[in-house]
């Protein structure tokens, strides 16, 4: 099965199709909407600041395609740390600024209580809903790796699935349809965070065969 | 609940790992894959990839190595050695980096750290400063620990931290390969001078020393020699921290549960009634 990745120049994009190829998967790494045919989901990878991201997928014209993708054909999209802050309609890093707008929801600079550092990095406790695509076979309270600055606050909480805790509970995975977003790496969280792929990877197969049986 | 960190790091030299002593000793440890492997499958929480003679020479860590690493690496990697602009930690992120480890290139450049946050986000940078005691002061080095700085290490952490920096590595030169402990002086003096996470690196040689770190304000803590020398040593260590009262993440199959340490820190044997329990025995 063929894996998107978008490549924008900003995300560890060798992590993650690391942590693919050694699921099976066949990444795809591509700065070309051209090439998103071809693939059965698309990530969304992410490590940088939100404001050069936009741009980036701005002057690729991926922003547009991603949207396409997520609302219009209705494929599976997983956005990871900064890829999936993105989704939200806007954020105050750096230049304020306006993300793709998939989930509303807007982002802002984490404010833990007690003082806590920002950057939030390690290894936090995610305690996900039962029942939730991503997480299956993943015990609640499993330890997923974090380390970012910023974070998603969603306007209304009905697609919220996971939330971690630092001096506050805080988003850590969405689902909103065929539109997962993890605050955390799963390509950098061992045994774990390849279950979680894996779970992404057995929706989007679901997902595309179901698609062939109504066409 | 976030965990405090236990950070393997690997040193490279000629393309092979190496044990540090005092930033001037070197002993071959093997191949920096196969380091990173082990940590890696034993549960480390991070691991710090630094190449220490890119930076005098020029360069920076061959991103062949780093593709290899991360190949096989499911833990998050920090790579250094050599970063000096915006194009060497690309070639690195690109080759499954996570994360870009900065040290003599930032003290001659005061804006790199600056651009490489803007560019990658402030998580993405870990600023490394190698510091020295002198009499009742730190002094801090450039260039593996050869070229002393004149700005004062206070001022270096206040910069590095206004700039953008996202955790700070802190190493003592004077603990490097010790086994002595880490200079718990300077731990404590630094992390009341930054609010972003403080690695602590330099002198581990027992578990406890771990803790002592944490206690003395580190928010993770690094090590080198001790971890690549022993089976299991992340997961031991991570044992006899918890034991101590510090809340680990042991997720590894094997966790030792139920196995005591002896004082050098290692897995004590279980005693001898257990054991004998647990003979074999033939059927009649």
């Amino acid at each position: 099965m063929k894996i998107g990745i978008i490549d924008y120049g900003m995300g560890n994009t060798g992590s993650v199709t690391a942590a693919l190829r050694g699921l099976g998967a066949e990444p795809l790494l591509t700065a070309s909407e051209n090439l998103l045919d071809e693939c059965a989901a698309l990530i969304l990878p992410g490590v940088g600041a939100f404001s050069p991201a936009m741009e980036r997928l701005k002057q690729l014209g991926l922003d547009a395609a991603i949207r396409r993708w997520a609302d219009k054909e209705r494929k599976p999209l997983l956005g990871l740390c900064l890829g999936m802050q993105l989704m939200a309609g806007d954020s105050t890093e750096g230049h304020a600024c306006r993300g793709l707008g998939l989930i509303e929801g807007h982002v802002v600079r984490l404010a833990p209580a007690h003082g806590l550092p920002v950057p939030h990095v390690g290894w936090n406790e995610v305690h996900a809903d039962s029942g939730s695509d991503l997480f299956h076979d993943i015990p609640p309270g499993s330890h997923f790796f974090f380390d970012h600055s910023y974070h998603i606050v969603l306007s209304s909480s009905d697609i919220n699935c996971a939330t971690f805790d630092y001096g506050g509970a805080w988003l850590a995975a969405f689902q909103r349809g065929n539109v997962f977003g993890v605050q955390f790496h799963p390509e950098k969280s061992q045994h774990v965070g390849t279950t979680l792929l894996k779970n992404f990877l057995r929706y989007a197969s679901a997902v595309s065969v179901n698609s062939y049986e109504h066409a | 609940m976030l965990k405090p960190r236990l950070i393997g790091i690997v040193l490279v030299r000629d393309g092979i790992a190496v044990q540090s002593i005092g930033f001037n000793r070197y002993l071959p440890l093997g191949q920096p894959t196969i380091a990173v492997e082990y940590l890696d499958r034993w549960g480390v929480d991070e691991i710090v990839l630094l190449d220490i003679q890119a930076g005098p020479a020029q360069r920076s860590l061959d991103p062949g190595v780093v593709r290899q690493c991360a190949e096989l690496c499911r833990t998050p990697l920090t790579v250094g050695g050599g970063v000096r602009d915006m194009a060497s930690a690309s070639a690195l992120l690109a080759a499954g980096a996570d994360k870009i480890c900065v040290n003599s290139a930032a003290h001659s450049d005061p804006s790199l750290v600056g651009d490489l946050s803007m560019r990658f986000g402030e998580q993405c940078v870990v600023f490394s400063v190698d510091v020295k005691k002198h009499s009742a002061d730190w002094n801090a080095y450039a260039s593996g620990g050869k070229s002393s700085i004149s700005a004062a290490l206070d001022e270096i952490l206040a910069h590095a931290q206004k700039s953008g920096a996202g955790e700070i590595l802190l190493n003592s030169i004077d603990r490097d390969g010790s086994r002595l402990g880490y200079d718990l002086e300077l731990i404590r003096h630094c992390a009341g001078r930054v609010s972003i996470p403080l690695i602590a690196a330099g002198g581990a040689g027992h578990p406890r020393h771990f803790n002592e770190a944490l206690e003395a304000g580190a928010s993770a803590v690094a090590a080198a020699n001790m971890l690549h020398y022993t089976e299991h040593s992340v997961i031991v260590a991570k044992r006899h921290m918890q034991t101590a009262g510090r809340a680990m993440r042991i997720d590894t199959p094997a966790g030792y549960p139920c196995v005591g340490h002896l004082d050098s820190g290692r897995l004590a044997m279980f005693d001898e009634t257990r054991l004998d329990a647990a003979r074999f025995h033939r059927l009649p």
